[in-house]
């Protein structure tokens, strides 16, 4: 194996197959990355046998054909510290070690055997036929996203999990594909998001992808406005491939709760606000104690907060309440999420519910973003 | 200048035994454990005393010295009961009680004296009502400050009664032996006296500057404290801040099958505490000693608060796995739940889940039975098959 290739390009590759590479083992060799040549072009592959990533090295041009497994951090660190322009890397078959060099700097690393690198999933080998024969895209593909959409519900949905419990339905997020629709449901037990975005294809499928997975993978494929993620199903692995980059994950087989019935179809009042300024009082509010009390009378709605040890916060928002008075108790911090992830200048609808009821909010005139939450026991 | 009381029961576990049992009245009683068990005497009667016994001495050397003694396991809910008669009396005369043990407080009684006299005479009034109510002797220290009224409660055990007036501190102190000095362990003392102090009238004698340089910051504190001065409030008991148990195996052991036995019996024993006080808690934490005493503590918050020891003792032992428990032999585990709160206050869940209404329901009906039958009525599989020794 012998080929050249850019600093900038492959540091840019590494970085993203790095982010799989599992920080404890049992596997020494997966702390290694596969780097392996295919039809003149350099894949680098990475994987904790949970999760797993195949980079394509742009710019790369391939003298002699190969397969190394090398020291991904340690490979990762030299790239990133060697100066910008062309390099030069190769296996040594003599002696089994990997050549780095530049005009003027030389690693030479040693390496794992590459044939007992873990067998790569069936799907990556799909996935490889249907790039090199673009028609088949649509036979095999679940759906695709624009990567800004899919980075944006990743963002409104992952907060609302509790990605170390060890209930699998708390530390994954539902997919559900069904009517030219993609839903995300994640909850982590005390309150519920559900997110739909539009999708093209004609599939029903239900699915539970680990959180974990969901945060690499948004981190991974980023928010470009160009980029487009097609999602894949084989053999109960999820993935996820644009332009050179294929993610794929494991699925959580579990039993995900029938959450349409915990959402509430009629509630005690409703109230409309700005989001910014209800996020901003209730920031305040939240220096207090992590409890917040909402109270609700005509025109008026008075955020309140206490603590016994540093003392009590009260601001009064104008809204357009009219019905009966009436108060509840939420985690400050569970609306401050909601609110967070929402654009600054939109309107905000709570539905709130009396009693030990859960409350619905959601953004004014958008259906596509609901979360359900439970109130707080208070005892003042 | 404040008025503070010490307060000690004498010999608190032994007495109560004697109280309940006349036949033990003279004898030496000693509560911790059968003689031939690996615990620790945790308290002894002054007649016990007079053989060289004192607590925290292991129960075999104990009957070495004392083997016509009567040994006691004790019954802690007993003397939690009396506990809490004593802290009901105590409170009587002042809110402000700060409990250091089930059987010693302070009580700041300076707002009081307008009420019910002067400190001492409060001090006699409490000792009085403890003979005739609970039938038990108590020794008081009476003081300008909590290091001074503790100093002197100890003095002259049992039935002591000790007043150190204002003004008197540094001649009260003055003969005492530096050990008597807050803070001052076997390391502290051996350096104090490679400095030629004995007693806390030679640190009188020295300057501040010199104890600074010695033992630092520590060595101030020394000082301050030889000279009577202390002034930490009387702060009274907060609410629970935690529930555990924790046990010292009978051999120490590295099987896993074992340990795991331990852990789920402790872990029920908290479990049924939290639950009989209305308490829920999120944060488990987990004690692990081996046979090189190394002790290790882990702990872990869950999203969401317990009273059952399902959920207790799988997070325990999820700790104790991540730690590799049993790579060196167990001898001691202890199992504890704090973050607590109220059971009827707090998140509400979105989804209840059946799994854990069925353990709601399961242990609301153990809970009766062994309200009505005893702990003993009803338990677990696994925990008889334990004591049942071999499988």
């Amino acid at each position: 194996m012998k080929l050249l290739c850019s600093q900038e390009e492959l540091l840019r590759s590494l970085q993203l197959a790095v982010r799989v590479i599992p920080t404890k083992t049992t596997m020494p060799i997966l702390n290694g990355l596969l780097l392996e040549t295919r039809n003149d072009q350099l894949f680098c592959l990475g994987s904790d046998l949970e999760i797993g990533i195949e980079v394509q090295v742009p710019e790369v041009t391939i003298i002699t054909p190969g397969r190394v497994v090398v020291a991904g951090r340690t490979l990762y660190d030299i790239i990133r510290h060697l100066p910008a322009g062309r390099i030069e890397m190769g296996l040594d078959q003599d002696n089994n070690t990997f050549k780095i060099n530049t005009a003027q700097t030389k690693f030479e690393l040693n390496t794992f055997p590459a044939e007992e690198y873990p067998v790569l999933p069936e799907g990556i080998r799909t996935i490889r036929l249907v790039r090199e024969d673009k028609t088949k895209v649509s036979e095999h593909t679940l759906f695709t996203l624009p990567a800004a959409a899919f980075s944006t519900a990743v963002k409104q949905s992952i907060y609302a999990t509790a990605p170390n419990d060890s209930r699998p339905f708390l530390s994954s997020v539902l997919w559900e594909l069904k009517e030219g629709k993609l839903r995300l449901v994640a909850t982590d037990i005390n309150r519920l998001v559900i997110k739909d975005l539009p999708v093209m294809g004609e599939f029903e499928e239900e699915f539970l992808v680990p959180v974990k997975s969901l945060k690499e993978m948004a981190a991974i494929f980023g928010d470009d406005q160009e980029d487009e993620i097609h999602f894949l199903l084989l053999n109960r692995q999820l993935y996820a491939t644009s332009r050179g980059v294929v993610f794929y994950t494991r699925l959580i087989n579990a039993q995900f709760p029938r959450y349409e019935q915990v959402i509430p179809v009629e509630f005690d009042g409703q109230i409309q606000c700005d989001r910014t300024s209800i996020l901003t009082a209730l920031t305040r509010s939240s220096l207090v104690d992590s409890a917040v009390k909402l109270s609700l009378s005509p025109d008026c709605l008075n955020i309140y907060a206490m603590s016994p040890d540093l003392g009590q916060f009260s601001e009064d928002l104008n809204c357009s309440y009219q019905d009966e008075s009436f108060e509840i108790g939420f985690n400050v911090f569970y609306l401050m999420d909601f609110l967070k992830v929402i654009e600054p200048d939109r309107q905000v609808i709570f539905n709130l519910s009396k009693g030990m009821k859960a409350s619905v909010l959601k953004v004014e005139g958008s259906e596509d973003y609901t979360y359900v939450i439970m109130p707080l026991r208070l005892n003042y | 200048m404040r008025r503070i009381i010490h307060l000690d029961m004498d010999a608190f576990f032994a007495a109560i035994e004697q109280r309940d049992h006349p036949e033990y009245k003279g004898k030496p009683v000693i509560v911790g454990g059968l003689p031939n068990t690996r615990g620790v005497v945790s308290t002894c009667s002054y007649e016990a005393r007079a053989f060289g016994v004192h607590s925290a001495m292991p129960l075999r050397e104990a009957f070495r010295r004392c083997p016509h003694g009567v040994f006691l396991p004790g019954r802690m809910r007993r003397y939690q009961e009396v506990s809490a008669a004593l802290m009901k009396i105590l409170r009587e005369y002042t809110p402000l009680v700060e409990p250091l043990s089930c059987d010693e407080a302070f009580l700041d009684v300076t707002g009081s004296e307008r009420l019910f006299g002067p400190a001492e005479e409060i001090a006699r009034l409490i000792v009085t009502r403890i003979e005739a109510e609970l039938e038990l002797t108590a020794s008081v220290g009476i003081a300008p400050n909590k290091f001074l009224a503790k100093v002197a409660s100890d003095l002259q055990k049992p039935k002591g009664f000790v007043v150190v007036k204002p003004g008197e501190e540094r001649a009260f102190l003055a003969p005492l032996p530096i050990s008597k000095l807050w803070g001052v362990g076997p390391k502290t003392a051996a350096n104090l006296r490679q400095l030629g102090l004995q007693t806390i009238g030679d640190l009188q004698k020295r300057s501040v500057e010199e104890l600074r340089r010695h033992l630092g910051e520590t060595g101030e504190q020394l000082y301050r404290l030889a000279l009577g001065i202390d002034d930490r409030p009387v702060t009274p008991e907060d609410e629970v801040k935690s529930i555990g148990h924790e046990i010292t195996l009978s051999t120490d052991t590295d099987n896993r099958d074992f340990l795991e036995g331990v852990l789920l019996s402790l872990s029920e024993k908290v479990a049924r505490r939290l639950r009989r006080q209305g308490l829920i808690g999120r944060v488990i934490t987990l004690k692990i000693r081996d046979t090189d005493f190394h002790t290790i503590t882990r702990r872990t918050t869950l999203s969401q608060a317990t009273a059952f020891e399902e959920v207790i003792y799988q997070t325990a032992r999820a700790l104790a796995e991540e730690n590799q428990w049993g790579k060196k032999p167990v001898r001691l585990l202890g199992v504890s739940v704090s973050g607590l709160q109220k059971s009827e206050t707090g998140q509400v869940p979105l989804f209840n889940e059946p799994a854990q209404q069925d353990l709601r329901r399961l242990h609301q009906t153990i809970d009766q039975i062994k309200d009505r039958f005893g702990e003993k009525a009803i338990t677990r599989g696994r925990l008889l098959i334990k004591k049942g020794g071999d499988k």
